[in-house]
């Protein structure tokens, strides 16, 4: 495979171990935390899932119930989270000074690669520095390079991309939809759980007032 | 049906709703793990505010203000089950309780949902769905747990005998329990008790802990007329400190 792709975890790349595509990272015996995963929310119907941030958890279900609680719970309101493990997202290098990754994706990307059975990917683009990944949509490819490759022509823009996360769509834990509409329901109704919603100016000025007089 | 009976309906949900919240707020930063942590707070603010939503409601046909009403009672007017009150004891036991009494909610928020009263169907339409999250992580969990090692499954065992007793005091029935059923407010204590059963056992199953033979186990009363432990006053009295203060303040 090409070395043009690195593991997100980074628990691949503090080891340097070689993360060969498609090989398993070797087990430790005994671990020391949990994996991790990345969660993407939906902020509203029909707008793109956006990565918001990490859980530690031991399985994916249980990645969902923190997800949920760590990045969907102030004030806002939401539509579907997504979570999945951090070892089955692939990244991109990141480009600098507004270069587009995408310039560096040519078909010799797919040398070396395996190809196996079409399946789904989903790709997810870094526009700025700072910025979350947003989901650009899936495609169908037969090896994570063919994703890219294909994303190429699918979700090139004109603004420059600097990074570009791709996995396969079978790996995510999707919760979403109407069966789940109801859970986020009274989200935007949880100001409370701001530290803005508490306005406490006015109560601060009438006290010291009171206590110059 | 007398208003008197709805209020007695809406007193006991609520008051569960808040001790139960309180309670589950004692693991705010001493959770397992720090994700967990967050999650299981946030669901016992979620009570709180679940509880306000009844006070409100109970506030519009006379009575007090929630503010009144949640911190200036003592024990013996609180109206929850004595189940909620029992301290948080190790987190087995308080996944354990978190299970038992979150699919007794959803069922009661269910039928709840359903009530021709339009006020109390549409605060349990609205909060369904909050409770509905509650189950899934309580769900995930126990299963999670029971089948991680030896250890955890006989520590969620024994917390499921202990709180079985106690669990099945939250179908206590009212006073007005016929008047509530005839009047068709919801199907009742009973229906939500045999619903409940049901829906447990399927979860237990799986998770691989057994349920003892329901007739061998004695329900403990009391907690909806006012006899509870003595676990209850030390945490309204510490619930309530910082408004006794001054209960004039405005917040």
């Amino acid at each position: 495979m090409s070395d043009f792709l690195n593991s997100l975890d980074p628990r691949i790349n503090r080891l340097n171990i070689p993360a060969e595509f498609g090989t398993s990272f070797p087990s430790k015996e005994s671990k020391d935390q949990f994996v991790t995963f990345e969660v993407f929310v939906q902020p509203k119907e029909n707008k793109p899932y956006q990565h918001e941030g990490i859980v530690h958890a031991p399985t994916i279900d249980m990645a969902f119930l923190f997800a949920k609680e760590q990045f969907s719970r102030r004030g806002m309101s939401c539509a579907g989270v997504w979570v999945v493990n951090t070892k089955n997202i692939q990244v991109s290098p990141i480009t600098e000074n507004s270069e587009d990754i995408y310039d560096f994706i040519h078909e010799e990307i797919m040398e070396g690669a395996v190809k196996g059975d079409a399946e789904e990917y989903e790709i997810f683009h870094l526009k700025k520095r700072g910025k979350q990944h947003i989901h650009l949509g899936k495609l169908e490819a037969t090896c994570v390079e063919d994703a890219l490759f294909k994303a190429k022509g699918e979700f090139q823009e004109e603004n420059p991309v600097l990074n570009i996360w791709v996995a396969k769509s079978e790996h995510f834990l999707k919760i979403e939809g109407a069966d789940f509409a109801d859970i986020w329901e009274t989200l935007p109704e949880k100001k409370y759980r701001d530290a803005m919603d508490y306005k406490a100016t006015e109560k601060i000025k009438r006290f010291k007032a009171e206590q110059n007089t | 049906m007398t208003e008197e009976a709805l209020k007695d309906l809406l007193y006991k949900i609520a008051d569960d709703l808040l001790i139960l919240g309180h309670r589950n707020s004692e693991w705010t930063g001493v959770g397992p793990l720090l994700e967990e942590d967050i999650a299981f707070s946030s669901m016992a603010q979620d009570k709180v505010g679940q509880s306000l939503a009844f006070y409100d409601l109970l506030h519009q046909l006379g009575e007090q203000e929630p503010d009144t009403v949640a911190f200036t009672r003592n024990a013996e007017q609180f109206h929850n089950s004595q189940f909620v009150e029992l301290p948080i004891g190790e987190y087995d036991f308080s996944l354990i309780r978190h299970f038992l009494y979150d699919h007794a909610d959803y069922i009661r928020f269910s039928m709840l949902a359903e009530c021709p009263i339009e006020e109390v169907a549409q605060i349990a339409r609205k909060l369904k769905g909050e409770i509905k999250y509650h189950v899934m992580h309580a769900n995930t969990w126990i299963k999670q747990l029971a089948s991680a090692n030896e250890e955890a499954h006989d520590r969620l065992q024994n917390s499921l005998n202990e709180a079985l007793p106690y669990a099945l005091g939250m179908f206590e029935p009212s006073k007005f329990e016929n008047a509530i059923v005839e009047a068709g407010v919801y199907p009742g204590e009973q229906a939500v008790e045999d619903q409940w059963k049901e829906n447990i056992a399927i979860v237990l199953e799986e998770a691989g802990l057994n349920l003892p033979k329901w007739n061998t186990l004695e329900p403990v009363f009391g907690g909806r007329y006012g006899t509870h432990t003595k676990h209850l006053q030390p945490l309204v009295e510490e619930m309530s400190e910082v408004f006794r203060v001054d209960p004039t303040a405005d917040w």
